[in-house]
């Protein structure tokens, strides 16, 4: 049969439960069940913490690779001419630049064209 | 990219500062215990309140037997009850001034801090932007 528990144990059960809403089947509501799917749920938010800021990176970085091969360039020219002009732009904004302002990324591949041509020069003499 | 809930708030910045809080219902206990504070803040400063706030409209009601609460409701025919229970005359004062500075829009997380009517000046990416040949 189930007994009343003390007041203590309601208490710190709840925060479990707080934490388990949404969740699937009994998880959500047995406490020991609770307990292992809460930790968890707390592990898979600090990795995803961690990854979130990864993925964004991959992701400005893929939208830019491909803008700049629309404008028949690879990333890591685009790139190494942006670091050698001393462009102080992050990948976040080049790709927000990508797409909603294209002609000034096309004027930005331009400009990293140019460098690299003369870069080229100068390697030459 | 526009964000809708900042669209909302920006309503509120654009023309002239119109309080959002339109009704407020006081409900007290005559008895209980737990009214106190209110009791108190009905005989003082909801009086002053109604006046300072003419675009409010004050209702008192007694309720016997049961807890004091506050009852708001904003232009947006949002409606919020905060209980009062035990809390004293200037507590009281505080939640009252917090709900009359209060738009009515239930309280989320920001996704994004900023809004933006216009995302997009030159025109939004499209696959059509740098094909050599224009035949459409």
């Amino acid at each position: 049969m189930v007994r009343g528990g003390s007041v203590d144990r309601s208490i710190r059960r709840a925060k479990i439960f707080a934490l388990t809403k949404g969740f699937r089947g009994r998880s959500k509501n047995c406490y020991s069940l609770a307990i292992r799917a809460a930790h968890k749920a707390l592990q898979h938010a600090y990795r995803g913490r961690k990854l979130k800021k990864r993925d964004f990176r991959s992701l400005w970085i893929t939208r830019i690779s491909n803008a700049a091969q629309e404008q028949k360039m690879p990333y890591s020219m685009f790139m190494h001419n942006m670091v050698r002009l001393e462009v102080q732009l992050n990948r976040k904004i080049l790709s927000e630049l990508a797409i909603y302002e294209p002609r000034s990324f096309q004027a930005l591949a331009d400009l990293a064209r140019r460098r690299q041509s003369k870069g080229l020069l100068n390697a030459l003499k | 990219m526009a964000s809708t809930r900042l669209t909302v708030l920006t309503q509120f910045v654009k023309g002239r500062y119109i309080c959002q809080l339109q009704r407020i219902t006081l409900r007290y206990c005559n008895k209980g215990g737990s009214s106190r504070g209110l009791r108190e803040y009905i005989n003082s400063n909801a009086v002053d309140f109604a006046q300072k706030n003419p675009q409010v409209v004050v209702y008192v009601r007694p309720r016997p037997y049961r807890h004091p609460s506050i009852i708001a409701e904003f232009l947006n025919g949002k409606h919020k009850a905060i209980s009062v229970k035990n809390l004293s005359r200037a507590e009281i004062n505080n939640k009252v001034e917090q709900l009359r500075n209060s738009s009515g829009i239930t309280r989320k997380k920001m996704k994004r801090w900023w809004h933006t009517d216009s995302p997009s000046i030159q025109g939004v990416w499209t696959p059509f932007d740098s094909l050599p040949y224009k035949n459409y």
